[in-house]
């Protein structure tokens, strides 16, 4: 018995012994590890394709209410962005920070990955085309800091700066720095990669140069006193003709389309965000932007958005203008469509959209009958006869960033839409801003300017648009084309800050001078049709509201916030960082550029 | 050979000469035995020359008696007073309790029965000091989250580890999220424990400072649970059934609006917000009834009820104990239940003298409904802020919602009713154990335990249609399976030996684990129907797949030597060394001591002469090292996470990799003293204790820059690493007292525990602290360097602005540029905020960032439990109460119901909202009223110098559309008082006299009625005080967050125990 005790000890002790190391050594099994992958130029590419989405999902919300919210464009009631108050305990302001920062990150991990772990499968062209388009990510995150909070820190590497045990202490770098650094980032990235990238919707050179002749537009002006340094303007031109000319990017003739599904991958675009429908485990893949714009009617799943819409202000640079007297302007069953962008950007009373419901579906309406859509989505019929109210105090919803209901999201990419989910890429950097740019780059300093390419750049566009060619443009023409031609795609804001860098006064000017205000009685008016006895008999011919007073009228009542002050050009920096970071609070200081390199 | 020769006899109590039965009887230096009989009789055939029985009953003293030449005998058998001597389980063997060195402390079978106790770790609730339970819900099945010692690490799971005979018990994941539920934000709070059946519980240890839980080394930081359970006793079988019945429901209510005050309220905002119209049903309140109650409609009377059966028994040779059980409860917010089946074999087998085989085995399945009842997407908060002009169905039976200007809720209780989510677990868990003695006083233990579960879970959102604004036309279905595989493989061997007065205990063993996971996930949406739900019959375009899986394994190598002298000089000396796959090679192992001393100073001679007053003196001093590996495997290396985009598949790196990662290693002191006073009948325990957990385990605090905050899809996960200190610091007193004895018994049983709890040190720079989130990113607690955790951070608020004057006094006369406007600057009526600082460190006349500041602790200074047993005759009646004193509570809820908001229903207090009014009546302001055109309107609330408050001393922010001014800031306003004092539970229990059983071979019946949470004593507001961790952070760095908290109810019930 001796014996066998001691055997079994011995074999309970060998149990326990064994190769401890390799029964602890547990690699994780359901992905790959950093150093298993980069092994050729696909997945060189695939590390690079989360930050064609991924990190800017927080920022998306934000980005449509800073670019057209704030400036004006999109009406939402009592909105901080709207009246111009955001402040860091929004939602959407700390989520914009958070996510601007993480694509830094990724794009900086991205190009460190890359040089460290990538494999014999690669080659230099690859990696450097990979590397190349997270430079212009990291790029475009940096322009959209600099023109949102001014001053930022340089976040360089981020491993470096862990390491250096220094990530708490940094200052913010002056913002002609940061101009400087987004630069430096872009002429890396336009080495790097190629005319034409290997799979249409990823970022090639002429993205990174429609980017760069944008930044260097936008920076002409900063620390200047009412004019735009030279310098900065001719390397605008010169990148954005590379674009408009060299590029051989053709606009997409049909200007709607290029918001529709199919035209994903048109060559209008240039820079875009290219969101996919993807299981829930993948929350911040999709594009869910539709949900914030539209009424939970308007298709099978969430929406909250019916009660915002174009404001009154947009309105009227369309040319749909009430002028409280007679039926105009939104209050008029007219729309205005010689310019074609005005029923592609909103949806008014009396438009019908075949390209969204082309179901073609019968709803039952609110008052139990039914209603059918044979025509395709109508606005009117819509909220008169099946929601049984009209939501959007300004007369209007947004079509941009709209993709139409279950069916129309797999007309137009063959498969079904997802609850707040779609597949429907957001073109941030496009060709049609390009012609603008190009044009207004030329224009410089000028009161106003016939430069052929100018014309050329500014005409092609409103050939597009329908509306007729000019023959000589000023900077006031340029800012109107620019916000009629990108209503809604985050962007007015910008040309407001690229102003107030020379011409904060005129800026500010043109902020306050904006209608900001909404309609009260639409509801009565439409539903009642109201509208087709207006201006036929004097007074009594007013359509009336419940109270038999007359309706509608624009709400002289509503708070817009205004007046603005200057101090509305910066956004604050997120608080939870001052907390950590006092050096945040302090004043920006000079960063020593030379001590980054891209390798 | 001796002859065989049949003894008969009677066992009795010395006490009261009542048969005693179930007595254990044993033929010394044999393996014959039998037990009493109901009668207290017994016989047995024994065998040796001179036989001596061994008689042993639980809470009896053991009693040999030598049998000569008698074959009758009667024995009296005396209660062992002398608890002292009692076996416990220390983790790798047993040891006297006179024997211990360190802090442990144990419950009882009868403690964990004297409440109605669905989840084991409800039981320590109160029970034990030191230990700090706090239920997470109230639902059904949730879970207890239980600090032992104050919390003492912040990122690495904090909970205890639990030990079911031997087995670690594999809590697997208690988060909603990664079972596949949708409960919130955050984790959700799924009890692992929930699986586990009470009953068949005997005693649980807790062990609590270094000396006793470093026999658990890396796993042991956050003390550990030793649960032991029941088993067979050889003799006839003896079967028991336990039933229970109870009703729940919430006795408390918040003191909301009526739909006649909302409707005041509502219009009287109206008057003062620029003509807004109101809703015309509104201008006359009382013509109103009083609308919906939706506290009414989602609360009910909820059952429960719950039966176990077990037999035990046993021959020489095997004995087992078998139970099963099934347990039913209804949650008491409608949509929520609970019910467990659980099976119990425990077999022992004496195969050879020197071999003895054991069998533990559990299977237990759960089905739970959880529907979602907490944070703000829960039924709670939304019901309470649905207005009550909504009635719950309409005439047709459906359920109803009223659309006003296009826009209504969603019917809170079709939400509770219809979305659902359910999870079905099943476990078996269980060991097989030998313990062999090759020599006498050496035994080997080798032992292979298990625990195997799996779950099932399915999110279910049906189609429905209240209206055009508020439809689903597309259903959607996911299930979610997850498996996990632990195994455990342990051997030790312990050597038992004495020399005169030296006695000691040597042990030295090994154990190995490894644990599997692995999950799928399908989904699919637009099934044809609500009737069935399979994915399959969803649209195929809309399928969804996804998985994971992963491992971890530790390896231990452990030794323990205790010493004693002479019962008055005790040492013990623990080690073990530790790997785990949780660590990267450079840090994979580490070593952890301890040692303790104590001395029996009560045994010493001098001291015999004070023995009649202090029976048992005991003083004890204990040193150790632990660890903590929780933080999940593969986190020192960086992997690459599939995510699909529009480009094809992506790969995104998941977190920042830190190689260096190692083990967060606590050290603890415990100096601790046992007086027992007049024979026992006073127990008294202190126990002080330090300790300090170095290295934390925690995520790495960066500022936003570095991309590491927000979404945690987009956010670059920061390097998980070891980067803070924690110390707590702290006091328990156990008081036991026996009253009264004899006819009439009085037991008291008092403990309390006082807990410092203190962040020391952090990486980073001075000023970071550890941001702990309300449900999504607003940040309501900042644990500071210096300071204890959690505490809350925001600003002061000290009233409303009662006029112009007082905003330009306290903001220094800053006018906004563009003057005043309500709906775009600060205006009278708006919160004041304290001024206490700038960006310079002084005040400035601003309010912003810089004036917030701690605003009060979550974490109680003590918490305390007192229970109270009487018996009289058959009678008996236990009264426990059980409280937390000067914990803060941030009202979240109340937050959101004083929100001044125009659509939704608020506290009645809200009525009280800053009420402007004229100076001067008399001055006009004449302007058109947009809603009603031509009518003009005298707007007066425009003119900041025209406005003073009616109700200035008001603590309500004003109300209206369109506010600017964040009057809804985290601040004092909604931090309450979190003391409380609870009456936990009321048993009033009588068995029935013998004579009335005989007939029915029943041995005892015992029936009972139980009251639970009859009643609280507290200043808080909300619906429950026991406001624990926030289960809506994910994170986890949040505590005493109360938002829309499913509250514990009231239960009521009535049992019966019985044996035959």
């Amino acid at each position: 018995m001796q014996r066998i005790n001691k055997l079994l000890l011995i074999v309970a002790i060998a149990i326990g012994m064994i190769s401890c190391e390799d029964f602890l050594n547990r690699p994780d099994k359901a992905n790959y590890t950093l150093s298993d992958f980069y092994q050729n130029d696909e997945q060189c590419f695939q590390a690079v394709n989360p930050l064609y989405t991924v990190p800017w999902f927080d920022f998306f919300r934000g980005w449509l209410r800073v670019g057209d919210c704030q400036s004006g464009n999109y009406f939402m009631d009592g909105n901080g962005f709207w009246m111009l108050t955001p402040n860091e305990d929004m939602e959407e302001v700390k989520n914009m920070s958070a996510s601007l920062w993480a694509v830094n990150a990724r794009a900086n991990t991205v190009l460190e990955n890359i040089n460290l772990y990538a494999g014999p499968g690669t080659t230099e062209t690859g990696r450097n085309a990979a590397k190349g388009e997270a430079l212009v990510w990291k790029a475009m995150a940096y322009f959209y800091m600099v023109r949102i909070y001014g001053a930022v820190p340089i976040v360089h590497n981020n491993t470096e700066l862990l390491a250096t045990g220094e990530y708490n202490n940094l200052y913010r770098a002056k913002i002609d720095n940061v101009y400087d650094y987004i630069v430096m980032t872009l002429e890396k990235a336009i080495e790097w990669l190629p005319e034409k990238a290997h799979q249409t919707g990823r970022i090639d050179q002429y993205s990174a140069y429609g980017l760069l002749a944008k930044v260097y537009l936008t920076k002409s002006g900063y620390g200047q006193n009412g004019t735009r340094n030279q310098d900065d303007l001719d390397k605008a031109r010169e990148y954005a003709r590379k674009v408009v000319r060299e590029s051989g990017r053709v606009l997409e003739p049909v200007y709607a389309d290029i918001f529709r599904g199919s035209k994903n991958l048109s060559d209008e675009s240039l820079i875009a965000w290219r969101w996919v429908i993807a299981g829930e485990t993948y929350w911040t893949a999709s594009n869910d932007l539709q949900s914030d714009l539209v009424s939970s009617a308007f298709s099978e799943f969430s929406g909250w958005g019916s009660w915002g819409g174009p404001s009154l202000d947009l309105q009227e640079a369309f040319g749909e203008k009430f002028d409280g007297l007679t039926p105009s302007g939104a209050i008029s069953p007219n729309r205005q469509n010689t310019d074609k962008r005005r029923k592609a950007t909103m949806m008014m009373y009396g438009d019908v959209y075949e390209y969204f419901w082309r179901d073609h579906p019968t709803k039952v309406g609110a008052d139990g009958q039914p209603v059918s859509f044979s025509g395709g989505f109508d606005f009117a019929k819509f909220y008169g006869k099946v929601v049984g109210d009209f939501n959007s105090s300004t007369g209007a919803n947004c079509v941009k960033h709209i993709v139409g209901n279950n069916a129309d999201h797999l007309a137009e990419f063959g498969i079904p839409m997802m609850d707040r989910k779609n597949n429907l890429a957001t073109h941030i950097l496009r060709l049609g801003d390009m012609y603008l740019v190009y044009a207004e780059a030329i224009l410089g300093n000028n009161a106003s300017t016939s430069d052929p390419e100018a014309l050329y750049a500014f005409n092609e566009i409103r050939k597009r648009a329908g509306v007729a060619e000019k023959t000589s443009i000023t900077f006031d023409d340029i800012f109107k084309e620019r916000r009629l031609e990108l209503a809604f795609e985050g962007d007015f804001w910008y040309d407001f800050v690229r102003l107030s860098y020379y011409k904060p006064n005129e800026a500010l000017a043109r902020l306050n001078a904006q209608n900001r205000k909404n309609y009260v009685g639409l509801n009565t008016y439409y539903f009642d049709e109201g509208w087709k006895t207006w201006g036929q008999g004097g007074e009594n011919s007013y359509p009336k509201d419940d109270n038999g007073k007359p309706a509608p009228r624009i709400n002289e009542g509503q708070p817009d916030g205004k007046p603005f002050t200057l101090s509305k050009f910066t956004m604050p920096f997120p608080s939870t960082d001052l907390a950590m970071n006092p050096n945040l609070a302090k004043d920006p200081i000079d960063y020593d550029l030379s001590q980054y390199t891209y390798e | 050979m001796a002859q065989q020769r049949r003894i008969t006899g009677t066992v009795m109590d010395s006490k009261d000469n009542s048969a005693m039965i179930g007595v254990n009887i044993m033929e010394k230096g044999t393996i014959n035995g039998t037990i009493t009989d109901i009668d207290g009789n017994f016989s047995l055939n024994v065998t040796t020359q001179n036989p001596v029985l061994v008689l042993s009953s639980i809470g009896y003293k053991t009693l040999e008696a030598t049998i000569g030449n008698r074959s009758i005998l009667s024995i009296t058998m005396e209660e062992d007073a002398e608890m002292l001597d009692e076996v416990v389980v220390v983790g790798y063997g047993t040891m006297r309790k006179s024997d211990l060195s360190g802090a442990s402390i144990s419950v009882s079978e009868d403690k964990i029965k004297s409440s109605i106790v669905t989840n084991l770790d409800q039981a320590l609730q109160g029970r034990a000091a030191g230990v700090t339970s706090v239920m997470t819900s109230g639902a059904p099945g949730s879970a207890v989250s239980i600090r032992i010692r104050g919390q003492a690490t912040i990122n690495a799971g904090a909970e205890p580890l639990y030990v079911v005979d031997g087995v670690i018990f594999q809590g697997g994941s208690t988060t909603g999220l990664s079972l596949g539920l949708n409960l919130g934000n955050g984790r959700g709070a799924i009890s692992p424990l929930s699986t586990l059946n009470p009953s068949d519980i005997v005693s649980m240890e807790i062990l609590k400072d270094a000396s006793a839980t470093a026999i658990y080394g890396a796993q042991g930081a956050n003390g550990v649970v030793l649960i032991t359970t029941k088993r067979g006793q050889s003799g006839k079988a003896k079967f028991t059934y336990e039933g229970m019945f109870g009703v729940q429901d919430q006795i408390r209510r918040l003191d909301m609006m009526n739909l006649r005050e909302y409707a005041i309220y509502n219009h009287s905002i109206a008057a003062t917000t620029g003509g807004t119209d109101g809703t015309p049903e509104y201008r006359d309140p009382s013509l109103l009834g009083k609308g919906t109650d939706w506290q009414d409609a989602i609360f009910r009377q909820a059952l429960m009820t719950q039966h176990t059966v077990s037999a035990q028994g046993g021959v020489d040779a095997v004995q087992y104990y078998v139970s099963g059980s099934f347990m039913d409860q209804e949650g008491t917010i409608i949509g929520t239940d609970f019910n467990r089946y659980s099976f119990r074999v425990n077999l022992d087998a004496n195969l050879k003298p020197w071999m003895k085989l054991g069998l533990n085995t559990m299977y237990s399945k759960t089905s739970e409904r959880l529907g979602r009842a907490e944070g703000t997407e829960g039924v709670l908060t939304y019901s309470l802020l649905t207005p009550p002009d909504i009635p719950v169905y309409d005439a047709y039976g459906n359920y109803a919602s009223t659309v006003r200007e296009g826009y209504t809720r969603i019917n809170p209780i079709a939400i509770a009713e219809l979305d659902e989510n359910l999870l079905d677990r099943q476990k078996l868990n269980g060991n097989i154990f030998m313990d062999i003695t090759p020599l006498k006083d050496l035994t080997w233990h080798t032992e292979l335990g298990y625990d195997i579960s799996n779950s099932r879970s399915e999110q279910w959102q049906p189609t429905y249609d209240f209206g055009p604004a508020v439809q689903r036309p597309i259903n959607r279905i996911y299930w979610q399976r997850n498996n996990n595989m632990y195994w455990q493989l342990k051997n030790y061997l312990t050597y038992n030996g004495r020399i005169d007065k030296h006695s000691f205990i040597a042990m030295a063993g090994q154990e190995v684990w490894e644990s599997s996971w692995e999950w799928q996930r399908i989904g699919a949406d637009n099934l044809p129907g609500n009737e069935i739900r399979n994915p399959q019959l969803g649209d195929q375009d809309t399928y969804q797949i996804a998985d994971g899986m992963g491992d971890g394994a530790m390896a231990s190598f452990f030794t323990r030597e205790t010493y004693n002298y002479d019962d008055r000089y005790l040492l013990t000396y623990t080690y073990r060394y530790d790997g785990s796959s949780n660590f990267g090679p450079k840090n994979r192992w580490a070593g952890f001591h301890s040692a303790a001393a104590s001395w029996r100073f009560s045994n010493e001679a001098f001291f015999t002469s004070l023995n009649s007053i202090i029976s048992n003196g005991k003083l004890r001093i204990g040193w150790g090292q632990t660890g903590n590996s929780n933080i999940g495997g593969g986190l020192w290396g960086a992997s690459l996470q599939m995510f699909p985009t529009g480009l094809g598949a992506g790969y995104k790196q998941a977190q920042i990799a830190n190689p260096y990662v190692k083990w967060e290693t606590q050290e603890q002191w415990n100096l601790g003293l046992d007086l027992n006073f007049l024979n026992d009948r006073i127990n008294l325990v202190v126990d002080l204790y330090d300790k300090t957990a170095n290295d934390m385990l925690m995520q790495l605090q960066l500022p936003s820059y570095f991309g590491s905050r927000g979404n945690g899809n987009s956010a670059l996960t920061a390097p998980m690493g070891n980067y803070g200190t924690i110390n707590n610091k702290g006091l328990e007193i156990s008081l036991n007292t026996r009253n009264f004895t004899g006819d009439f018994t009085w037991d008291t049983d008092f403990q309390i525990s006082f807990n410092k709890n203190k962040l020391v040190a952090l990486s980073g720079t001075d000023a970071s602290g550890i941001e702990g989130y309300g449900q999504w990113s607003d940040v309501v607690s900042l644990s500071r360097i210096g300071a204890p955790l959690y505490e809350f951070y925001g600003y002061i608020a000290d009233g409303v602005y009662k006029n112009k004057q007082e905003i330009e006094e306290h903001l220094w006369g800053e006018i906004p540029e563009y003057g005043y406007d309500r709906y775009s600057t600060v205006f009278v009526g708006d919160i004041k905020y304290r001024d206490i600082s700038g960006p310079d460190g002084k005040p400035d006349g601003k309010i912003n960032t810089y004036d917030r500041t701690n605003i009060g602790s979550p974490l109680p200074k003590f918490t305390y439990g007192l229970t109270n047993t009487f018996s009289y005759k058959n009678f008996d009646l236990t009264l426990f109460v059980q409280g937390s004193y000067g914990n803060k509570i941030f009202n979240a809820l109340s937050r959101d119901l004083t929100g001044m908001g125009y659509w939704n229903n608020q506290l009645k207090k809200a009525m009280d909202y800053a009420n402007l009014i004229p100076i001067d009546p008399d001055k006009q302001y004449p302007v058109e009223n947009p809603y009603n055109s031509g009518e003009m309107i005298n707007n007066w609330f425009e003119d900041i110098d025209n406005v003073t408050l009616s109700n200035p001393d008001t603590k309500m922010s004003r109300a209206g559309k369109s506010l600017p001014y964040n009057n809804q800031r985290i601040s004092t306003r909604y931090i309450e008082d979190g003391s409380y004092l609870r009456i936990k539970n009321i048993v009033l229990g009588y068995i029935l006299p013998q004579r009335m059983l005989r007939k029915g071979q029943i041995e005892n019946i015992r029936v009972y009625a139980n009251i639970q949470n009859l009643w609280t004593f507290t200043k808080y507001s909300g619906y429950d005080p026991e406001v624990g961790i926030n289960p809506q952070d994910a994170t986890g760095y949040t505590f005493g967050f109360d938002q829309g908290r499913y509250p514990a109810p009231r239960i009521i019930s009535f049992g019966v125990n019985l044996s035959f």
